[in-house]
């Protein structure tokens, strides 16, 4: 009972003061991980950030300069081969062969993974079942729809039943509703009880995943559950304005020292402004300035931040302190 | 080594080739061709060419004539004999080219102008030893007219082994063999390796449990047997299309191509994961195994008449020793552990590349 009790706490990735130098260059520095089981893990950063350097130190394919990682309990540094048995990986691109069948590439990767044959047939059936390709088994790979070809790619990243299954950036490219589709597979394998750590450069998936890394510069600059991000106080204020006159009034705002950025959206603009300053008494100016000008403003207010704004906030705060 | 995994890859491997029927009716039907073309070759000149001298008549006429060959720029006397069995031996060896057998009535024979010396030739290589025989008449002539004023009273009487009939494509169709095998193994596998590179299926391997080993092994393993089915298309041509006598034993024969074809497969292999692409790669094996397997192998031209640096590069040319093998197995019915310094560079050969096919792959990244 309690060794049990023991094994299910113990995070199935877990990484300790993990870096990788290339020359002079630190792609990634002193980094702690922990991914527990049944987790969705969030890995956000902009291209550079490392990221990808990150997933490829902890999947064993690129040795660390620095720390240590283990997946499910086994040092993927000194054990690499064993630790592969024990995760699965799904490229940034596709990287299945394009001129093999579905049914084929899944026969390969269950060999590859040393499955014997009854075994490979029964996981093969319930990954093209589960996956929803199961009247795609004879088609090409590579004749297969952007959202096809990445549910393939999971079906083979599970044929041998990974504690942890690491996806570089699945979404990029999927069309929406592909992508909502990819989104509710992924919980479904979580609900399994699978660690899932997955990249993206998407802010709105951010929200999907139970805990995120933002990284930046090799490190993470903040970590957390979505909500626990999104209590933050922000440090830059946002204002929402409403109007008939939207364009016309970002025009002459963009000019006012206090604000930092204008996003437009359909009927209305959102600003940030700049650090201290009073939301309601810009407001209040704003909607005079508008009135001076003979534009209509029929609301201002401060706005709810979402990830993004957290995720810019907290860059720019790094970005100062460098 | 696991079972399962070479399995998974050859099989892939497999699949691959099966989608692909231009290579594969490329792969089956290359060897027919090649030896209809090459049914017939050309040889150019020979250059101090060395040949043995059995002299029978210890008389000066005897020695004179010895020193006139020797003097030739045509040949080099390399080996004295004082009897048949050495000779024949040499010869069989591939020591020398032929021999020149002096009889022991020669020397009064000569005086009452009736002299005959014989002439032994290897004729393995038909093009050659038809030099070497009218070479050597011109030179006898050429000494008769000086002694007799024009009178013949000096003829050569030949004596051709191994290749009685001394007919061209006998020699040329080991040597196609060794062309085709070098073509399948190296240009197909230069291929195969720079395309998982090129595609990026490299990167999904390397996540997998799959050993560098394994990955070469399941990689290798559909493409030897295509060029063993070859092997056996390529001599059952020989043999019963072209008539060539397999005089050797045929799992000699056998155990001699495996080993060459693993080495130009691996030679394709190491090409491939250097190139990383298929274009650069297809070139470099073109340029590296199928030139000099036609050009330098012995095949066409002799090794023994090119300029000496060429000769050096030929040691690191695989088929240079897979020609001189299958041609002794071939037509000599000679065992390939008899030519222990031929098989042994072979052998050293496969060592070395599969030591730097396995270094090489572990820098692609493959684990194991």
């Amino acid at each position: 009972m309690a060794a049990e009790a023991l094994q299910s706490s113990t995070p199935v990735v877990l990484a300790r003061g993990l870096g990788r130098r290339f020359g002079d260059f630190t792609a990634v520095g002193d980094l702690r991980l922990q991914v527990d089981a049944g987790e969705v893990f969030g890995l956000l950063g902009a291209n550079g950030a490392g990221k990808t350097t990150t997933i490829r130190m902890l999947c064993g394919l690129l040795p660390p300069t620095a720390g240590e990682i283990s997946i499910d309990g086994v040092d993927v540094v000194r054990h690499p081969r064993r630790a592969r048995s024990r995760l699965g990986y799904v490229a940034q691109h596709f990287a299945l062969y394009a001129e093999l069948g579905v049914r084929e590439n899944l026969q390969l990767q269950a060999g590859l993974y040393g499955l014997g044959r009854g075994a490979a047939r029964e996981r093969i059936d319930w990954a093209l079942a589960h996956l929803g390709l199961a009247g795609l088994a004879a088609t090409p790979a590579g004749t297969l729809p952007l959202g096809y070809r990445r549910r393939l790619d999971l079906a083979a990243a599970l044929l041998h039943r990974p504690r942890i299954l690491f996806l570089d950036e699945p979404t990029s490219g999927v069309d929406p509703l592909a992508r909502q589709e990819f989104w509710e597979l992924i919980y479904q394998l979580a609900g399994s009880g699978i660690a899932i750590l997955i990249t993206t450069h998407y802010m709105d998936e951010a929200v999907y995943c139970d805990r995120l890394a933002l990284m930046h510069a090799g490190g993470v600059i903040a970590g957390g559950s979505p909500e626990q991000l999104l209590a933050r106080p922000l440090p830059t204020p946002l204002l929402e304005v409403r109007g008939e006159h939207c364009a016309a009034c970002a025009r002459w705002l963009e000019h006012w020292p206090e604000v930092v950025e204008i996003v437009p959206h359909a009927g209305y603009l959102r600003l940030r402004l700049r650090p201290g300053t009073a939301p309601d008494e810009l407001g209040r100016r704003l909607r005079a300035e508008a009135a001076r000008r003979g534009q209509t403003v029929t609301g201002v207010a401060p706005a709810e931040a979402d990830l993004e704004d957290v995720f810019v906030a907290l860059l720019e705060a790094t970005g100062e302190e460098e | 080594m696991k079972r399962q995994r070479v399995a998974a890859m050859a099989r892939k491997e497999w699949w691959h080739l099966l989608r692909d029927p231009r290579s594969l009716a490329l792969m089956l039907l290359m060897p027919t061709m090649l030896l209809f073309l090459f049914g017939y070759a050309i040889r150019l000149d020979i250059s101090e060419a060395p040949i043995g001298v059995l002299d029978l008549s210890h008389s000066a006429a005897g020695r004179e004539l010895q020193a006139r060959f020797d003097a030739s720029s045509a040949f080099a006397v390399t080996r004295r004999f004082d009897h048949h069995a050495g000779l024949r031996a040499a010869l069989q060896r591939g020591e020398i080219w032929g021999a020149l057998v002096i009889p022991a009535d020669y020397s009064r024979r000569l005086q009452q102008g009736g002299a005959v010396v014989q002439l032994l030739l290897d004729g393995v290589d038909a093009n050659t030893a038809r030099l070497l025989r009218n070479y050597s008449e011109l030179l006898v002539t050429t000494l008769a007219r000086e002694r007799g004023g024009g009178r013949p009273m000096l003829t050569v009487e030949e004596r051709v082994f191994y290749n009685e009939t001394r007919e061209s494509r006998l020699a040329i169709v080991p040597g196609v063999i060794a062309l085709v095998m070098a073509v399948i193994g190296a240009l197909m596998t230069s291929l195969t390796i720079a395309r998982e590179m090129e595609l990026g299926n490299l990167v999904m391997l390397r996540t997998t449990p799959l050993t560098r080993g394994e990955f070469l092994l399941g990689k290798l393993l559909p493409y030897f047997v295509l060029g063993m089915l070859d092997l056996a298309v390529a001599t059952a041509a020989a043999v019963w299309v072209f008539d060539v006598p397999l005089r050797g034993s045929l799992p000699e024969l056998v155990l001699v191509s495996g080993l060459f074809l693993l080495v130009v497969m691996l030679q394709g292999a190491l090409i491939s994961m250097l190139a990383g692409n298929q274009l650069l790669a297809s070139q470099i094996a073109l340029v590296q195994t199928f030139l000099p397997a036609f050009l330098l192998s012995g095949f066409v031209f002799a090794i023994d008449n090119m300029p000496l640096l060429l000769q050096y590069v030929t040691y690191a040319v695989p088929a240079r020793y897979f020609v001189t093998l299958s041609k002794a197995i071939f037509l000599k019915g000679l065992s390939p552990l008899l030519l222990w310094g031929v098989s042994g560079a072979l052998l050293l050969m496969l060592l070395v590349l599969l030591r730097l096919c396995h270094v090489k792959a572990r820098r692609l990244g493959l684990g194991g």
